[in-house]
């Protein structure tokens, strides 16, 4: 048995997907090097990684979002501290997150470990993820420790990392399968399939789909002067589909190939803002991507690991709106991204406890479009990272150079424009007292983000000589880790400070009514302090109560010019105060759990004018849910409801968010 | 939820019927007898930001505003994007191009007497975009490439054509509509054309070129001129002079005008980047000269009027955000003294998007 696990390890080492693998059960999780293996369950290693990290990380994995009662993926964006998520209401309407005041397009998506990209508006969208095929979401602000990364995935402020479900236990010929349904208000239907197949050695594949359909026609109240009407959101259909290929190959036990092709189509009509008297839409989104993706990682030696991935992304958005006032009736925009990405990385371990790794990403970006004025925008981006890290003793340091060359050129400037930016950041974690899970540290972290094209070359919009945005961060911070008593076998605190700069920020200007321009008119000033709290309380045997919370508070305060009527007030969106809290009790019948989240008011203007003002809100569910164990399979059933107490409320102005509703869900595995 | 919907929307067109029925059996004609000493002010709002906008009334005798009176009137808003107005005989009648409506009001108590829903009958038009009253009828022309004509006694549409994309600002002149077709949703590919419309037939009579972007017809001192945007770009918004035999001979670079007594009154801010300089002339049409304006200037002009009946000059402003005008913050308008130009006091709106400034017509 010993044997073969030492042979298991570093299989299953090079198997993981950005070193981030993480099963339901027991995973090896390895640190960056790939030679210092421990087993460890996947919750240890999950709380570990946060807290002796040197910069913020929080994850919820599967398992957390079910005992926590997480119900889709805006609720578990808002269970992670730090993050204002801009949510047009319903399961239809656009979800992006901005952290800790950035703005949304400071915050990178990754998907498995691989940078999403939006080359139009800078910002992914996260309502196309539903949560069924995602094993976890890590939210890294500022760099992560783990320096074996492509360099795009730290060339943003914040990233958020979608981990999907893991591959497929290549040890054993047994197909794995997952059918789950759910159900839900407001005619959702929302079916899932996973298979997962291996040849009991080195091969493995899975494959999932998804389908959901919502009419999402939810209740809604206006409030008209002394007038209050109950109408139901209309033209607001959603039909989404999404399915998933992934392979892996190991041809050795210190190397593997791994494979995806991704497919996912969206379309849904739009509902638009809430307009007096007027409840008229035909506007319609539909969104399509396909890309296909491969990565291969190898140890070299004992000193040496090699990463290797290249991508092809293709994504096309078609937006109609039926309105007379456009020619022939109809507004009908089409626009076609490409991206060709490959990406390199190279780690080195000279001593124990040293690591050096050098990333070269590049890739290439195109937009077209079927506007009358399209400027054809062309971007080559290359990017190279130096990163350091160093344990030794009870401390951990890391340190990072990116230097970044971006090249653009489109039809309004042939000649094109080069930027290179060179961003250093650094970390260090510190554990003062030997034997106790209590660390204190400390990051800063320079990077910049690029102009969007839209924001470069839109018509009566775009300004080509704009500059990249500049955000600065420092974070100090403190984790705390204690199993206390029996009774209360685990709690963990971590309580961060922060403050940055954002500076170039890019901003729309009015010459007129018509005519918007974009400038790099802003800057920005954000002091908030994020803290988190877990604990299990086990007051009988079978039986705990699992206590979970976060809350955040940001000033992010605008300090463009004293002239500005904004100067120092809060930024458009941004709550001082929010928050999430779940109540979990476990119990040999069935699990029941109470959350909530919610936040303080907001303006929809930066100039904070009184009648912009949106109320704050608390929204609190309940799950319950039993998984039951039967011959070689399990049967999960789990009954949501939303938003108990019928809170009205809205995140966006005039985008209200579902009252209450309820979900049901039954999940299959063998 | 539905049907309670329904019944309720019922039961509100049924009083708006009703108090049609008590409104006089007879022409609504203007009765300047009963014009007060005050000017309407359209505020636009901003609705992507959630700020509402609504009809503010300046009082010349006390200097000052009447915030959002629909609203204080009807506990209820006046609807979103307030775009254009007319006051004319008995009522106020102001579009919304967001919401769709026309709001036919009281011009005493500001009391409703009807709203009309544009989006449920599509096919007179919608996207109210300027007003024009003449002869019992008011004139709107509808940004979805409409002319509708209201009665004013029935309070509905009774006739409506297609002119062409994009209609906006429509004058009176020599007792036709010109209707400048703007096709401002073509961009870059804008309009370059105009037509005149018969108001008793509502049938067009003629159609003729026009500058680039028509987007303003006006008549100042009997000749008609038409203000052209150009693209926001490498185009200059001008201002053209019409004449009867539909040529047209370019006045001078312009982005607001309005009839100013016998003169027209211009202001150009100019649609460029960086800094530009801003020019406020005087147009007179018997000498074609073009003079420099002296007139104390606001922040940000948004839009001139001319009260003739009162000899007060208008001018709305944005409230300035650094080096550029807020659409957010509440604007104001600058009240001048018609025959010496003086400013005679500042009205804060207290709302954002001053956009349409109209009295009583005649």
């Amino acid at each position: 048995m010993r044997k073969r696990r030492q042979l298991l390890i570093p299989m299953v080492l090079v198997a993981a997907p950005a070193v981030q693998a993480e099963a339901a059960t027991v995973v090896v999780q390895p640190d960056s090097a790939g030679t210092e293996l421990q087993e460890l369950h996947v919750t240890a290693s999950r709380e570990s990684r946060e807290l002796k990290s040197t910069a913020p990380v929080h994850t919820l994995d599967a398992s957390r979002m079910l005992t926590t009662g997480v119900t889709d993926i805006s609720d578990a964006l808002r269970r992670l501290p730090g993050v204002n998520l801009r949510d047009y209401g319903g399961s239809g309407g656009m979800k992006t997150v901005s952290v800790r005041g950035l703005g949304t397009q400071h915050t990178g998506v990754l998907y498995d470990g691989v940078a999403l990209g939006d080359v139009q508006g800078g910002q992914i969208d996260l309502s196309r993820y539903s949560l069924d095929n995602v094993s976890s979401l890590t939210l890294n602000i500022g760099d992560a420790d783990d320096i074996f990364v492509p360099a795009r995935a730290i060339a943003t402020a914040t990233t958020l990392s979608v981990n999907t479900m893991r591959s497929p236990d290549l040890m054993s010929r047994r197909p794995e399968l997952t059918l789950k349904l759910r159900v839900a208000s407001f005619t959702t239907l929302n079916p899932y399939l996973r298979l997962g197949l291996s040849n009991g050695s080195n091969l493995g594949m899975t494959l999932s789909g998804e389908y959901t359909h919502a009419k999402n026609d939810y209740p809604i109240t206006i409030r008209n002067g002394s007038a209050t009407t109950h109408e139901r959101r209309q033209n607001s259909q959603l039909n989404l589909g999404h399915v998933e290929w992934n392979g892996i190959w190991k041809p050795t036990a210190a190397s593997s190939l791994q494979a995806k092709a991704y497919w996912f189509d969206n379309s849904r009509q739009l509902p638009g803002p809430v307009t007096y008297y007027n409840s008229v839409s035909h506007e319609r989104l539909r969104e399509r991507n396909v890309f296909g993706q491969l990565g291969y990682r190898t140890r070299l030696g004992d000193r040496f690991s090699l990463r290797a991935m290249v991508k092809y992304n293709w994504a096309a958005s078609r937006y109609q709106d039926e309105d007379g006032r456009y020619p022939g009736g109809q507004l009908d925009q089409r626009y076609y991204q490409q991206e060709e990405y490959a990406s390199a990385a190279l780690l080195y371990r000279p001593v124990a406890g040293l690591d050096l790794a050098y990333a070269a990403d590049f890739w290439h970006n195109s937009l077209r479009s079927n506007l009358n004025k399209d400027n054809h925008p062309l971007r080559n981006s290359l990017l190279q990272s130096l990163s350091l890290k160093w344990k030794v003793w009870r401390l951990t340091a890391t340190a990072r150079g990116l230097l970044s060359i971006v090249h653009d050129k489109s039809d309004s400037a042939p000649d094109g424009k080069t930027e290179t930016r060179l961003s250093p950041s650094a970390g260090v974690s510190l554990q003062p007292v030997a034997g106790e899970e209590w660390y204190v540290r400390a990051s800063y972290k320079n990077i910049f983000r690029m102009p969007t094209f839209n924001e470069l070359y839109f018509d009566h919009y775009g300004t080509v000589n704009l500059k990249p945005e500049i955000a600065d961060q420092l974070n100090v911070g403190t984790t705390w880790s204690r199993e206390v008593t029996s009774w209360l076998p685990r709690v963990d605190v971590t309580v961060d400070g922060y403050l940055n700069f954002v500076s170039n920020k890019i901003v729309a200007m009015p010459y007129n009514m018509f005519v918007w321009t974009m400038t790099n008119l802003g800057r920005v000033r954000i002091l908030g302090l994020d803290a988190t709290l877990n604990a299990d309380f086990r007051p009988a045997e079978g039986h705990d109560l699992l206590l979970s919370g976060n809350y955040s508070y940001q000033r992010a305060a605008p300090r463009t010019d004293r002239s500005m009527l904004d100067w120092m007030k809060q930024v458009a969106y941004t709550p001082l105060n929010s928050g999430a809290w779940s109540l979990t009790w476990k119990n040999p019948w069935v699990n029941a759990v109470a959350h909530g989240s919610g936040c303080s008011a907001r303006y929809s203007t930066s100039n904070n004018i009184p009648s912009t003002r949106i109320a704050g809100y608390m929204e609190i569910g309940f799950t319950l849910y039993r998984e039951i164990q039967l011959r070689g399979c399990s049967l999960e059933l789990r009954a949501d409801l939303v938003n108990a107490l019928d809170r009205r409320y809205e995140i966006i102005a005039r985008y209200p968010m579902p009252g209450r509703s309820w979900s049901a869900t039954v999940t299959f595995r063998l | 939820m539905k049907m309670y919907y329904y019944f309720a929307a019922m039961a509100f067109a049924a009083a708006g019927l009703a108090s049609c029925s008590e409104d006089k059996n007879e022409p609504d004609v203007p009765e300047l007898e009963k014009t007060t000493n005050h000017v309407y002010v359209l505020n636009q709002g901003n609705f992507y930001n959630g700020i509402e906008g609504g009809l503010s009334v300046i009082s010349y005798d006390t200097k000052s505003v009447a915030p959002n009176v629909f609203k204080d009137a009807n506990n209820r808003s006046l609807g979103d994007t307030p775009q254009c107005g007319v006051a004319y005989g008995s009522k106020v009648y102001v579009g919304t191009s967001v919401s769709n409506t026309i709001e036919i009001m009281d011009r005493e108590s500001y009391l409703s007497y009807k709203q009309i829903r544009l989006s449920e009958n599509p096919e007179n038009g919608t996207s109210p975009y300027s007003m024009v009253a003449h002869n019992g009828k008011v004139f709107i022309s509808m940004y979805d490439g409409y002319l509708a004509r209201l009665d004013t006694l029935t309070m509905t549409i009774d006739k409506s054509i297609a002119v062409g994309a994009n209609p906006d600002q429509i004058a009176l002149y020599k007792n036709k509509i010109y209707v400048p077709i703007s096709e401002g949703m073509n961009w870059p590919n804008y309009g370059t054309t105009a037509c005149v419309v018969d108001p008793e037939t509502m049938t067009i009579e003629k159609t003729f070129t026009v500058g680039l972007n028509p987007t303003q017809f006006l008549e100042a001192d009997g000749h008609l001129f038409c203000l052209c945007k150009g693209n926001y770009g490498d185009i200059a918004s001008k201002l053209y002079e019409v004449y009867s035999d539909f040529s047209i001979r370019e006045v001078c670079p312009a982005t607001i005008v309005a009839s100013y007594g016998d003169k027209v009154a211009v202001i150009d801010q100019p649609f460029v980047e960086g800094d530009p300089i801003i020019n406020y002339s005087l147009y007179n049409p018997q000498n074609g000269e073009v003079k420099e304006w002296g007139i104390e200037r606001p922040d940000y002009a948004n839009n001139i009027f001319y009260d003739a009946t009162k000899d007060r000059l208008l001018i709305s402003s944005y409230i300035m955000n650094g080096m550029y005008p807020s659409y957010d913050m509440p604007g104001y308008v600058n009240v001048y003294d018609g025959s010496n130009e003086s400013l005679l006091f500042k009205a804060d709106l207290g709302a954002a998007g001053p956009a349409c400034i109209f009295t009583h017509q005649k």
